[in-house]
């Protein structure tokens, strides 16, 4: 007596078996091939909008383009804007704050030179009575420093002269912004 | 011959499932696989034109909502702050009416022709948003009173075409204002489906007033010097060349970024 696996299928089974993957296999074909019609179908409708659409575009442009003056000079104004706006806020800012100092300055006192650079300005300023020069030094130039609106980093004190001739203190100072 | 025969006879319908499966397979492979990239690439597409529609659409608008006069008016303004060109004559027009207003006397006007260009001044240019500006330095002597010399530094900066002061010395009634003119050549503008023109921002629309208010003064003060029979200006304008000539020049048409 043989023993083993029957690797053979039964004459009815197989047949079975054939007729439903022909069933199955049939199916997929139909499907994809359906399918692949539709996309066609579908991707020639998207290429007619995009043409569509190109042709919309290209109407927009023309007619943008019959105003080129007009974009011309709109695009050149911003760009002369931007630029007067960049060059406006990097523009020497110890210039706006000469009045600051000069401001805290007694009548009395006459300023002598002042002299700018980047953020700082050097100040020199004479006057014949040492109590005008001592109210700078001790309130004036102190407050100004308190003061956070001002913005004032360093002030810094570099002579105090006194000309025994003309009888008249100079002092110089130098405020960093 | 009979084996074979029974064998397809037996087997025909998986066959035929196998010859079905294969020509699926290169429907899906041929037909549906490239069909689904092509819509995906054109769902791309219609969307990048739908975009540059809704740009252009937006340029359209936007210069619809112009008026044409007030956009010239605009226009010239800017030209005015930032010519086109070295106007030499407007910046001394400048400098002289501001002198006139603080009563100051106008003294030497130098410029200063030596750098011409600087890779380190334009990439310095260009972290601060100025793009294509070009540069002449001078400078400037002025006599008068140290309240109206300040004053006079002061005005400068009120008026058109903009001028930057890099340093100012005021000593004993005389003053040296060592300033910059700014100009920019003729800027490449076309209209552009990536790029929406853009209506005027109100930061825009403030700097334009007070450019207008600055050429409305020099304006004013122009018409007064004309009639003046002796203007308190010293017309002697020097050039001198500084040692400092590089010789790379910048091209003629620096495109806006």
């Amino acid at each position: 007596m043989k023993r083993g696996i029957n690797l053979k299928l039964p004459k009815k089974k197989a047949s079975q078996v054939g007729k439903k993957s022909l069933k199955i296999t049939a199916i997929l074909l139909l499907v994809s091939f359906v399918l692949g019609v539709a996309l066609v179908g579908y991707n020639l409708f998207l290429g007619t909008t995009i043409q569509n659409l190109a042709d919309e575009r290209n109407d927009l442009r023309n007619q943008i383009l019959a105003q080129n003056t007009k974009v011309y000079k709109l695009q050149d104004t911003h760009a002369r804007l931007k630029n007067i706006q960049a060059i406006a806020d990097g523009r020497l800012k110890a210039i706006d704050k000469v009045d600051v100092v000069a401001g805290i300055l007694p009548e009395e006192v006459e300023v002598l030179s002042i002299d700018t650079e980047a953020l700082a300005i050097d100040y020199s300023v004479k006057s014949p009575d040492l109590s005008q020069i001592n109210s700078i030094l001790e309130e004036r130039v102190t407050s100004l420093a308190a003061d956070t609106n001002k913005s004032v980093k360093v002030v810094e004190l570099s002579s105090l002269v006194f000309d025994p001739e003309e009888r008249e203190y100079t002092l110089n100072f130098k405020v960093t912004f | 011959m009979n084996n074979s025969n029974s064998f397809l006879v037996k087997y025909k319908n998986l066959l035929i499932s196998l010859l079905l499966l294969i020509t699926t397979m290169f429907v899906i492979l041929q037909v549906i696989l490239p069909q689904i990239t092509e819509v995906q690439k054109k769902n791309e597409e219609i969307e990048n034109e739908k975009k540059r529609i809704e740009t252009l659409k937006t340029t359209l608008s936007v210069l619809a909502s112009i008026d044409n006069d007030e956009l010239e008016k605009y226009f010239q303004l800017t030209q005015k702050g930032l010519p086109q060109v070295k106007d030499v004559l407007a910046v001394y027009n400048e400098l002289a009416s501001a002198a006139q207003k603080n009563e100051v006397t106008l003294g030497d006007l130098t410029i200063n022709l030596g750098e011409i260009y600087s890779r380190q001044k334009k990439e310095a240019d260009q972290a601060a948003g100025i793009y294509g500006s070009q540069v002449v330095n001078f400078d400037v002597n002025i006599d008068g009173d140290i309240p109206n010399l300040r004053r006079y530094s002061q005005a400068l900066y009120k008026s058109s075409p903009v001028v930057e002061i890099q340093t100012v010395e005021i000593r004993n009634k005389k003053g040296t204002l060592n300033a910059n003119f700014f100009y920019n050549p003729l800027t490449v503008a076309t209209a552009d489906s990536d790029t929406p023109a853009e209506k005027f921002t109100q930061k825009e629309l403030d700097l334009l007033k007070s450019l207008e208010e600055w050429v409305n003064n020099s304006k004013i003060e122009d018409a007064d010097l004309q009639p003046s029979p002796q203007p308190s200006v010293s017309p002697t304008v020097s050039t001198t060349l500084t040692p400092t000539v590089t010789p790379s020049v910048s091209p003629t048409l620096n495109p806006i970024q």
